[in-house]
């Protein structure tokens, strides 16, 4: 028999029991449906959470530790980078120390005519890695360059041109320190603070910065040694004094939350305030790894060896909560399905019983008990495969009502994506494979025991 | 010499069949025999449970048996495959049942065409010979009618129509005419004749009908699962006594 021929007579069946068909399809669709819309939800989710937290990008810690009061913390330092450049068990693309400041720090700026100060949290980092983030040169240590005579403040309104400002300390005009910030900062700041208080959004930065009247407008100002906290200080090395800043941009190589400059100005408030310690230890060190698969052995490598260890990474835990509970809502479309096969099978004994005549006759006629069996397995799979295309219709359609309500009646909240579903094509095909193959299950057996009748007897009753 | 083994088309030899299992078992065949040639009309005559549609079933390999042989067109049955026996059935056994086994789901040419589905046969060439097995039994106007709307005597036609679809050199009925009034049987029964006389087809047809047996040049009765008279013995000894003559004949 050729399948041409087969697909054919399981045609002329399906259409002739069309009604059972969509009773026992039912629990198929079902099933089906929520599984193509489960998955694509998980992989939605999943890709937007490896997108703000990407998986290849780790943080190295020193594990705190104390005793007695006496600080153990590992220290980190140039020659921990140059540990992990030497290591074999990952493949290491970018290494990026980053310094931290250690001491109190209060940064405050115009914004929409207020004066706004909060605590200053931010890293140095090599400005050559952000520089690579197409944020321009700008993005340096400008006090490095000692060769370039520096300019006396105009008096008597100790001015200075463009990006620079005048330092009290030495009353010569220096560059602002170049400052930049992580697109979550602004998705935050839109989303939460902006609208609570009564300010305007930012949408694409490079406007923002051309509307505020462009860079010069962009100014920060770093009070160094004071807190807007006001906690109890241990004693610094030097008096408060003022530095200004300059907001550059958005940089995706900027810390998550907070603002980030040139590690050069770190180390030398750091040497400024704290001392020599505090000027070459490195807070962290974000390693950008090539592969996904080399976290686990880097995350080991780093125990056994430099005895450091790994940030927990906020994309891994999300990712791990996501599979699990994709695999729960996985394990239920299935337990569905099964049923649902099961309750094919039932159908299909009853068909079996009914048709036994017909049985007989197609055996009569030059049927062998393969041909049977392929005819009602066939009939199976067409019930599945119908199932399967209507469930993973019905699975889309879902997600699309869900995000229809997701996008008009949930609040707006930072990272909020304009689809929560990702269907990939392989989820749309996995979920007719599953429709297709639990469709057969259920057939199998009756069809089994149709090829085993007995042509004879299937003919007399 | 293959002309001459298939000659005898049906050779049943010493069959032995029951049913049910232990206590309950009871036995249906008890020893038959039948040699069946070529162009043979031959009816089985019996009551019902006489086994006389066992004995047709087992000839036509749609039932088992527990001992003896069975041989139909040079096919031994005991050591043929499952698939050589289907495609047996397929291209070179028609059968007709008594009450007609059409799909009503189907048309009355899709139905006659069925055999083909067995085959690698092309759609178009397979209703071409479809229409053309309508056409011999009168009703090619009704290919396209579902078989409901049909009366018993066309439906009957249609069966037959899908029994002579492959030409078949072996036509197996049962009680073919068991569900049609006299006059439609008896047509029937006619068009049977037609295709012995025309074809040279080779007829079993099993029945309690005296009717049948009149028509029938070979009667075979059976009884309790043992065949009681067979004319063919007779004709069997003149064909061997004139084969002797014969050869005779031909010594001298």
């Amino acid at each position: 028999m050729t399948s041409g021929k087969l697909v054919k007579l399981v045609l002329d069946n399906a259409r002739r029991h069309r009604r059972e068909f969509v009773l026992s399809g039912f629990g198929i669709v079902v099933g089906v449906a929520a599984f193509v819309f489960f998955l694509a939800l998980s992989m939605g989710v999943r890709n937007k959470v490896l997108e703000v937290f990407p998986l290849e990008r780790v943080e190295v810690i020193a594990p705190t530790a104390g005793l007695a009061g006496a600080d153990l913390t590992k220290r980190m330092d140039e020659s921990t980078v140059e540990q992990i450049r030497n290591q074999s068990v990952a493949d290491v693309g970018a290494i990026i120390p980053r310094m931290t400041v250690d001491f109190p720090v209060a940064l405050s700026g115009y914004f929409n005519g207020d004066r706004m100060a909060l605590e200053f949290i931010g890293d140095g980092v090599d400005p050559a890695y952000v520089r690579e983030d197409n944020i321009g040169e700008m993005f340096k240590d400008w006090e490095a360059d000692t060769d370039t005579p520096l300019v006396d403040c105009q008096l008597p309104k100790f001015s200075c041109e463009g990006l620079y400002y005048c330092e009290r300390s030495d009353m010569k005009c220096h560059h602002r320190v170049p400052v930049v910030v992580s697109r979550n900062i602004i998705e935050v700041y839109n989303k939460n603070y902006a609208k609570s208080h009564g300010l305007p959004v930012i949408g694409e930065m490079e406007q923002f910065i051309v509307q505020r009247g462009g860079l010069s407008k962009m100014r920060l100002y770093f009070d160094l040694g004071q807190s807007v906290i006001n906690m109890n200080q241990k004693k610094l090395q030097s008096e408060p004094r003022r530095v200004e800043g300059v907001l550059l941009g958005i940089s995706d190589r900027a810390i998550p939350l907070g603002a980030t400059i040139p590690m050069g100005y770190v180390e030398r408030w750091n040497r400024e305030y704290v001392g020599e310690e505090s000027a070459t230890a490195y807070s962290s060190i974000i390693v950008e790894l090539e592969n996904k698969e080399d976290v686990a052995p880097f995350g080991k490598w780093l125990i056994e060896g430099p005895n450091l260890r790994l940030e927990d990474s906020m994309g891994e835990r999300f990712a791990s909560i996501i599979t699990i509970i994709t695999l729960i809502f996985i394990v239920i479309a299935l337990v569905i399905v099964t049923i649902s096969a099961i309750n094919i099978a039932h159908s299909f004994f009853m068909q079996v019983s009914e048709r036994r005549k017909e049985i007989g006759l197609l055996r009569s006629i030059g049927g062998t008990q393969n041909n049977i069996r392929m005819l009602f397995v066939g009939e199976a799979a067409l019930l599945g495969f119908l199932a399967g295309v209507v469930g993973v219709g019905l699975g889309i359609g879902i997600a699309m009502v869900g995000d229809w309500a997701f996008v008009n009646y949930t609040a707006d909240f930072a990272f909020k994506p304009k689809t929560l579903f990702d269907f990939q094509a392989w989820i749309p095909v996995s979920g007719l494979g599953v429709a297709v193959l639990f469709g057969m299950i259920g057939g199998a057996l009756p069809a089994r025991k149709a090829a085993k009748m007995q042509p004879a007897e299937a003919l007399t009753r | 010499m293959p002309s001459q083994a298939f000659e005898t088309v049906v050779s049943v030899r010493d069959v032995h069949k029951s049913y049910g299992k232990g206590q309950a078992k009871t036995p249906v065949l008890r020893g038959v025999s039948l040699e069946i040639q070529k162009g043979e009309i031959v009816a089985l005559i019996g009551q019902s449970g006489s086994g006389k549609s066992t004995l047709l079933n087992i000839i036509g390999s749609l039932d088992t048996w527990e001992s003896g042989q069975v041989e139909v067109m040079g096919i031994d049955f005991s050591k043929a495959r499952e698939t050589e026996l289907a495609a047996m059935r397929n291209e070179q056994i028609g059968f007709v049942f008594q009450s007609f086994n059409l799909l009503d789901h189907l048309t009355c040419i899709e139905n006659v065409v069925l055999p083909a589905s067995f085959t690698s046969m092309r759609e178009k060439d397979a209703r071409e010979q479809g229409m053309e097995a309508l056409r011999r039994v009168g009703l090619e106007e009704l290919a396209h009618r579902p078989p409901g709307e049909l009366s018993g005597g066309q439906k009957q036609r249609v069966a037959i129509a899908r029994a002579l679809y492959n030409k078949p050199k072996l036509l197996l009925c049962d009680e073919p005419t068991g569900n049609l009034d006299s006059e439609t049987g008896e047509n029937v029964i006619e068009f049977f004749g037609e295709l012995n006389r025309e074809d040279g087809m080779t007829l079993l047809i099993v029945t309690h009908e005296e009717r049948l047996s009149r028509f029938a040049e070979r009667v075979v009765h059976i009884k309790d699962g043992v065949i009681q008279s067979d004319d063919a013995s007779e004709l069997h000894d003149v064909s061997k006594e004139d084969s002797g003559a014969l050869a005779e004949e031909n010594a001298s």
